[in-house]
């Protein structure tokens, strides 16, 4: 893929990201989640980002705590970037050590899951350590929205990869 | 994957491991109080060597046994021993406070009878006489021994509890526990952490036996706690408790109801929170900055003082911080 | 270079991460003793400890934080009554009397949390 045509993907990406976070704040609080849970769908497009260059990775999670900043303040943005940026590394990683081992599903999960360890770490320092008393139904919720976000990637790529101009000879099918 | 495997399963255990229940063992009675002890990282083969510590710590410097404290009473020497320490403490102490800190008064807690269940307002002359028998300046010691002159007789039982505590923690050091809390009748001993973070010892209210008149966070010291409470009786509207003036003979009367001193030493703790009761909050302070101790001082009408080193650790309602 | 939607590795990545969940909340559940003790945190620092279990009529008070929220103890539990922060997520996490269960007003940097252990390890006095 040329230059311009990730950064022209990178820019959809981080729009579809800001969208789909606007998006889920009208969705209605899963009953079983502690308050403040999200499903995490713009992680989706973080991921897709990540699978198209690091750049693009570190281009739609600033993208998407910017927009944080604005509509939910400082402490909201501080814990979507690292969040964001946990994720990313481990999609990252994922992607250049594991890519013939691990499906789009198993690197949903372990982004979910680098996502809330990141995000609790950060709150852990704003309120204490009772904040790691969260991790356990963060991680199993993850876990399933993870996937969820995991299948969101698979489409994703795709529709990207199957297109005549796919990047670096990187076909996804076929 | 297998190597990941073990690494998670590795990972399990470190944490069931940190995180294990604590040993918990409450039913022991000795040196006069009940023993309690909680353990972490240790199990009930520590807490039965601390408590056969502190038993032999009692059979050594209780009166009431045939160690060292009771062979010096009946006139013999002491030249080693834990008995020997605290006698040794006792005497800097004395002096430190000008004899309001004295191992001698037994003829005097005798006459009053607050071990007994009829404690009682002693006569003028008998009581005279009681304090003619005292004094600690009748411990002589020569060429490393001590020995007791003028019929005097040491108890030691003002520094016993917090003492227990002492050797209860030194065995926990060795036994490689992770954390440990021992309760020796109002002392408090406590020994790292349980599983990181510190212990909380509250601080009876001498208003509400049930309830707690402060909570201290603490981690590696000990606390013990003279009230006037513990012991008294009245007669025709006057308290008559067991924390007695040595100068005088009559239990201490000044504005305090319980002093609480924290301090790296378990008999020190101890000794120094009878003799700052007997000396009154102002007076304690260059006291304890001498022994590196601090104190929570609590008054008969119900304000606490805080000395400024142990602020920190303090939770109460409202109190003053000494300066 | 091909990416699938799901391999085998996926679902040893889900077992992992629910695993470690598990061992988190054993952790937490079994650390401490049997009692239900609500722990309320300002950053971290310990304000305020109440003993669940001898609370006997529904009270509230108020904790001093970066905001000022007012908290109920009942004999069910402690929960955020009020709290003057845009969000409210405190107050959605209602009623919390089991051990193990946390609440956090974000805002006001307070927690709560309910542990096993006791008021207080030991008794000076």
């Amino acid at each position: 893929m040329k230059n311009s045509k990730k950064t022209a993907l990178a820019g959809m990406l981080a729009a579809f990201a800001v969208a789909a976070g606007a998006l889920e704040s009208f969705v209605p609080p899963l009953p079983f989640a502690p308050p403040g849970f999200r499903i995490g769908f713009s992680n989706a497009a973080s991921m897709t980002a990540a699978a198209v260059s690091p750049f693009a990775a570190f281009a739609v999670a600033s993208v998407k705590s910017a927009f944080v900043l604005i509509t939910r303040g400082a402490t909201a943005a501080l814990l979507s970037f690292a969040g964001g940026l946990a994720s990313c590394a481990v999609t990252l990683l994922m992607f250049r050590f594991a890519r013939a081992k691990v499906g789009c599903i198993g690197i949903g999960i372990a982004s979910a899951a680098a996502h809330n360890l990141a995000q609790v770490s950060v709150y852990s320092l704003i309120i204490g350590a009772a904040a790691f008393w969260y991790l356990p139904y963060l991680l199993v919720l993850g876990t399933f929205c993870g996937a969820l976000t995991g299948i969101l990637l698979d489409l994703a790529l795709k529709l990207i990869y199957n297109r005549k101009d796919a990047p670096d000879g990187a076909k996804h099918k076929k | 994957m297998k190597k990941a495997a073990l690494v998670f399963l590795l990972l399990a255990l470190t944490l069931a491991a940190a995180c294990r229940r604590p040993y918990e063992n409450n039913v022991d009675f000795a040196m006069g109080a009940e023993v309690t002890q909680k353990l972490w990282g240790a199990g009930e083969e520590t807490a039965e060597k601390a408590l056969a510590a502190i038993r032999s710590l009692e059979e050594e410097i209780s009166y009431r046994k045939e160690g060292g404290a009771a062979s010096l009473n009946r006139g013999g020497e002491l030249t080693g021993g834990d008995a020997f320490d605290i006698i040794q403490k006792s005497i800097e102490l004395w002096r430190d406070t000008d004899g309001a800190y004295d191992i001698t008064v037994l003829p005097i807690v005798e006459l009053w009878g607050f071990d007994t269940d009829e404690p009682h307002i002693p006569g003028e002359a008998e009581l005279s006489a009681a304090l003619e028998k005292a004094g600690t300046e009748k411990i002589i010691c020569e060429n490393g021994a001590l020995r007791l002159t003028g019929g005097v007789r040491v108890d030691l039982s003002a520094a016993g509890k917090g003492a227990a505590c002492g050797k209860a923690v030194e065995i926990y050091m060795a036994s490689g526990a992770t954390g440990g809390i021992v309760t020796v009748g109002g002392s408090v001993g406590v020994f790292g952490t349980k599983n990181g973070s510190p212990f909380r010892v509250a601080v009876r209210s001498p208003f509400d036996p049930s309830a707690a008149a402060a909570v201290l966070t603490l981690t590696d010291t000990y606390v013990s706690t003279s009230g006037s409470y513990e012991k008294h009786f009245f007669v025709s509207g006057a308290e008559y408790h067991h924390l007695l003036d040595p100068s005088t003979g009559y239990p201490v009367m000044n504005e305090l109801i319980s002093v609480t001193v924290v301090c790296a030493d378990g008999a020190l703790s101890d000794m120094l929170s009878s003799a700052c009761f007997c000396l009154g909050a102002e007076k304690s302070l260059p006291l304890l900055k001498k022994y590196s101790a601090s104190a929570l001082f609590i008054k008969r009408d119900g304000s606490v003082l805080v000395t400024k080193e142990l602020a920190p650790c303090v939770e109460c309602d409202s109190y003053e911080v000494l300066p | 270079m091909k990416t699938r939607m799901f391999k085998k590795a996926d679902l040893f990545i889900a077992f992992a991460v629910l695993f470690a969940a598990l061992c988190a909340l054993l952790a937490i559940s079994l650390a401490g003793g049997n009692g239900r003790t609500a722990v309320i945190e300002y950053r971290g620092e310990t304000v305020k400890v109440i003993d669940l279990d001898s609370v006997a009529a529904p009270y509230t008070f108020t904790v001093e934080g970066d905001l000022e929220v007012v908290m109920e103890v009942s004999p069910q539990g402690i929960r955020f009554a009020y709290s003057p922060c845009p969000d409210k997520l405190c107050e959605r996490f209602g009623t919390l009397g089991k051990k193990g269960q946390v609440a956090v007003c974000m805002p006001a940097g307070i927690s709560v949390r309910i542990t096993g252990e006791g008021e207080y390890d030991g008794v000076t006095g």
